[in-house]
């Protein structure tokens, strides 16, 4: 009898678990994604707009947008409006915020609130001239009186000990003085050439610094009164197309087509848009199949399962750049000090292998550090090296290190980005390659994003190290071109050779649009055969958009959501 | 018993006090906010300014000190990034988080302890079994995973369910029940083993004997006995859902103080960290301390020396 009961208590307990196995397999599998193949027949080109062939698909949901009303999720944002202390600004400060400089689809630089601008013979000063026809949320005029106010908070006197912008610090510490100089004319003078300056105050720069503000709101206030500030930020008044309707830190912001935009080609179709803060990829893919968002930045992995509920991707072209940082490059012991070393690294790496961990919709080993395609002073030259194993071991022998003899170990500090996806795995493919090919002890050491920042600016503790990370592609390099290259107290910098230093001064200070294009393409060119920064390519960033939304065109070099005015609801 | 409350809030002061020197030393010594706020195109001199408006050159002691000023009158300083106070930033995420564990927790309550007294009365029945199963599964699945799998089940593909975001009460039940699961999971199993040896107990064969009716003798007899260890196990779990779960809340978008300490550790944001650490921390001995109180009251065969 005893065994009896032992017999039936162990099979019931087998009964149990085989319907909870059961109950389990079932919610995984009924769900589980696929992994798209790489040579999938819905290929991307890299061209802005282009869009991944939807296969056939059930009714879409009904959504809880609403015909008026759009929903993007994003990521996560700063949420600080003043450019004085803002960061992370992009995936509400493009759309809400009026710039002086904007940009078209394929990121020229158009007029904005300024509808001109004009450098002196010395190139120390930029006067704008401010359009008489824009308006704030508020129905107020934008004036020069607002741009000088603005310009004042953010680089003028005491800017310097207040600010949360790195880029504020940077600006203010290169002022001499802002005045309005007309009835609608605001001029900076600054003290060394800043010929990236128009593209500062442009929609193309991440910062955010060519927003304008009311003045009037700071009345009765210090110019850098921090309670004010923060009120604003909890009721920014704007001059772009959406005008805030609702803001709850860190979750939501609401929008309204804002009806006083100057700009009625770019005005905003859709008369809602809604942005929710959703941090978790899984959430958001979920949430466009739900037809609870309509847009949504997802992977490759959702593919089919956006497609399914009757969405389609939509690419972000150039969106990403994979930055190679190789610290403390100029000090003698360090084995890539040495020019060959460092060209040697670059002929080991294969791009197929890239391109076959992200897919060829998504890496394309163009460009140069963080000169992509659209960039100024692009050119061809400075695509990925070729594939070169035996030119890559001559090198390496070259410079006194054979077979990786006396190299030491190399160590290689990433981190698992919200930008570029697989970053972990794609510096362990870099590394596995330097193993292979040039008998490197590469080693990738996965850590935390700000202690590795911490200790790459501040010390010169892991110098002989590598940085390999992800930064968002920009369309003009001046800024980060000269921090990394120009300024030789920067502990960041790249090199230490003042015939670099100097070439790079030189043609930073080159200003009319076309020389400046023929002199960065040099300059970038000459970097590129230096290899202090590596030509390793960008990443097409995949937006998941919903059945309602017929066509969207983001602009290149955006990971944040670009060009509303182009949506079209089906 | 008020000597007992006088030493209790004592260790409670000193325990936040660590806390809070700890948390301080762990979070300067990995990182600061410039880091996070600094761009790639801006060198060390940039790096080095805003350490300096922010406070982070000084000594540590320094920052301590002036840290520990403003506690006692509950100013953790500004938020880094965010330029609010950490307490404003605080308060705002408070109801959210409120409202998610406290409908966790009673959740936990009307759903595990029932599951648990049935599992124990029917021993070894279907009942039984489930009821096991539904703690194991809960107690062993990680919550991340089943929050993920809950919002492509009753979100994408059924569609019954908001996907993330707080609202109304649609939008509350799948973070609720995924958050509450573990605790309804530890509800039941502690209701079971408790109830099981209540009604192994001479007093309840003896009300058997007297000829009862069984209703009568779970319900009025075994259950007062077998809910105390489920009082003392429910103020732990409320202090537990209260800290806020930064797993659910990040994959269900839900606006906690859970999420807002995540993103103070991502961006090193001092006041965020601390604010919300040492609210946790209070949260903890604070129900503590309440359930440790009441249990004397509710059980008089305990009394405090």
């Amino acid at each position: 009898m005893d065994r009896l009961k032992l017999t039936s208590h162990i099979v019931s307990k087998l009964i149990v678990l085989g319907i909870a196995s059961a109950l389990l397999m079932t919610i995984a599998c009924g769900t589980a994604t696929e992994t798209t193949s790489t040579s999938s027949s819905d290929t991307a080109s890299t061209s802005s707009g282009a869009t991944a062939k939807p296969t056939s698909a059930p009714a879409p949901k009904s959504t809880s947008s609403g015909e008026d009303k759009v929903t993007i999720l994003v990521g996560g944002w700063g949420g600080r409006f003043a450019p004085l202390y803002n960061s992370g600004c992009h995936a509400f400060g493009i759309n809400h915020g009026g710039f002086l400089v904007r940009s078209d689809e394929n990121r020229q630089a158009i007029p904005g609130i300024a509808t001109d601008w004009q450098v002196s013979d010395d190139g120390l000063t930029w006067t704008f001239t401010i359009r008489d026809n824009a308006l704030f949320h508020d129905g107020q005029p934008v004036t020069a009186d607002d741009v000088e106010f603005t310009w004042l908070q953010t680089w003028g006197p005491g800017a310097v000990e207040v600010a949360t912008s790195a880029t504020a610090i940077n600006n203010a510490k290169n002022t001499v003085k802002v005045e309005k100089t007309a009835s609608n004319q605001v001029s900076v003078t600054h003290k060394d050439v800043a010929s990236g300056f128009p593209s500062l105050m442009s929609d193309f720069t991440g910062s955010c610094h060519g927003l304008v503000l009311p003045k009037k709101f700071w009345d009765g206030a210090d110019i850098h009164d921090q309670d004010r500030a923060v009120e604003y930020d909890q009721n920014p008044i704007a001059a772009g197309p959406l005008k805030m309707l609702d803001i709850i830190p860190d979750e939501k912001m609401a929008f309204e087509s804002f009806d006083g935009y100057y700009d009625k080609d770019r005005q905003i179709p859709i008369k809602y848009v809604d942005l929710f803060k959703v941090p978790d990829l899984a959430t958001r893919a979920a949430a466009l199949e739900a037809g609870d968002a309509d847009i949504a930045p997802v992977s490759l992995d959702e593919q089919k399962r956006i497609q399914k509920s009757g969405g389609k991707l939509v690419w972000g072209p150039e969106a990403s750049y994979f930055r190679i940082q190789l610290l403390g490059a100029w000090i003698p012991d360090i084995p890539f000090s040495k020019k060959e070393v460092r060209q040697a690294m670059q002929y080991a790496l294969d791009m197929d292998q890239f391109k076959a961990l992200y897919g060829e919709e998504v890496f394309v080993p163009k460009g140069w550090a963080y000169v992509t395609p659209a960039s100024i002073g692009y050119s061809k030259e400075l695509d990925a090296y070729e594939h070169n194993p035996e030119k890559a071991k001559e090198l390496l022998a070259q410079a006194g290190f054979p077979n990786g003899e006396g190299f030491g170990p190399l160590i290689i500090n990433t981190w698992h980005s919200q930008g570029v996806p697989f970053l972990p795995e794609s510096a362990e493919l870099a590394a596995n390659m330097w193993r292979e090919v040039l008998g490197i002890q590469a080693e990738v050491r996965v850590g935390d994003e700000v202690a590795i920042k911490k200790a790459a600016n501040s010390s010169d503790t892991i110098y002989g190290q590598l940085i390999w990370r992800d930064n968002e592609a920009r369309v003009d390099g001046v800024s980060i071109t000269r921090s990394g290259f120009g300024d030789p107290s920067n502990k960041g910098r790249a090199h230490e050779d003042q015939a670099i230093f100097d070439a790079t001064v030189k043609a930073l200070s080159v200003i009319p649009p076309v020389e400046k294009d023929q002199a960065l393409r040099g300059l970038y060119q000459t970097l590129r055969d230096e290899g202090y920064r590596f030509s390793i390519g960008y990443v097409n960033i995949p937006w998941g958009v919903s059945s309602r939304i017929a066509d969207w065109k983001p602009q290149p070099m955006a990971f944040y959501p670009s060009a509303l005015h182009t949506i079209k609801l089906k | 018993m008020k000597r007992f409350i006088v030493v209790r809030l004592a260790q409670a002061a000193l325990t936040l006090w660590l806390l809070s020197l700890a948390v301080f030393l762990s979070v300067h010594l990995t990182g600061d906010p410039a880091a996070y706020l600094l761009g790639p195109e801006l060198g060390s001199q940039e790096y080095e300014q805003l350490k300096k408006n922010l406070g982070l050159d000084r000594p540590l002691i320094v920052q301590y000190g002036d840290f520990m000023l403003g506690l006692t009158h509950l100013d953790f300083g500004r938020s880094a990034v965010k330029g609010i106070p950490a307490r404003d930033l605080l308060l705002q995420r408070l109801p959210a988080t409120l409202e998610l564990a406290l409908s966790a927790f009673v959740l936990s309550i009307i759903v595990g302890v029932p599951i648990g007294i049935l599992s124990a009365v029917k021993r070894d029945t279907i009942f039984d079994h489930f009821g096991k199963l539904f703690a194991v599964i809960g107690i062993a699945a990680p919550s991340f995973w089943v929050a993920i799998m809950g919002i492509l089940l009753f979100g994408a593909i059924l569609g019954w369910l908001p996907t993330f975001g707080r609202g109304g009460l649609d939008h509350l039940i799948l973070p609720a029940c995924v958050l509450g699961w573990a605790s309804m999971a530890g509800m039941v199993r502690l209701s079971r083993s408790s109830m099981l040896e209540v009604l192994d107990s001479e007093y309840v064969k003896f009300a058997r004997i007297k000829g009862l009716k069984e209703s009568l003798v779970i319900w009025k007899h075994a259950l007062k006995n077998a809910v105390i260890p489920v009082l003392t196990f429910s103020g732990l779990t409320l202090a537990g859902l209260l800290n806020g779960s930064v797993a659910i809340e990040v994959v269900f978008a839900w606006p906690g103080i859970g999420r807002l300490m995540l993103t103070g550790i991502q961006t090193r944001d001092f006041p965020i960290v601390q604010a919300t650490v040492l609210a946790a921390g209070f949260f903890y001995i604070a129900t503590a301390l309440i359930v440790d109180i009441l249990y004397a009251y509710v059980n008089p065969r305990i009394r405090y020396e």
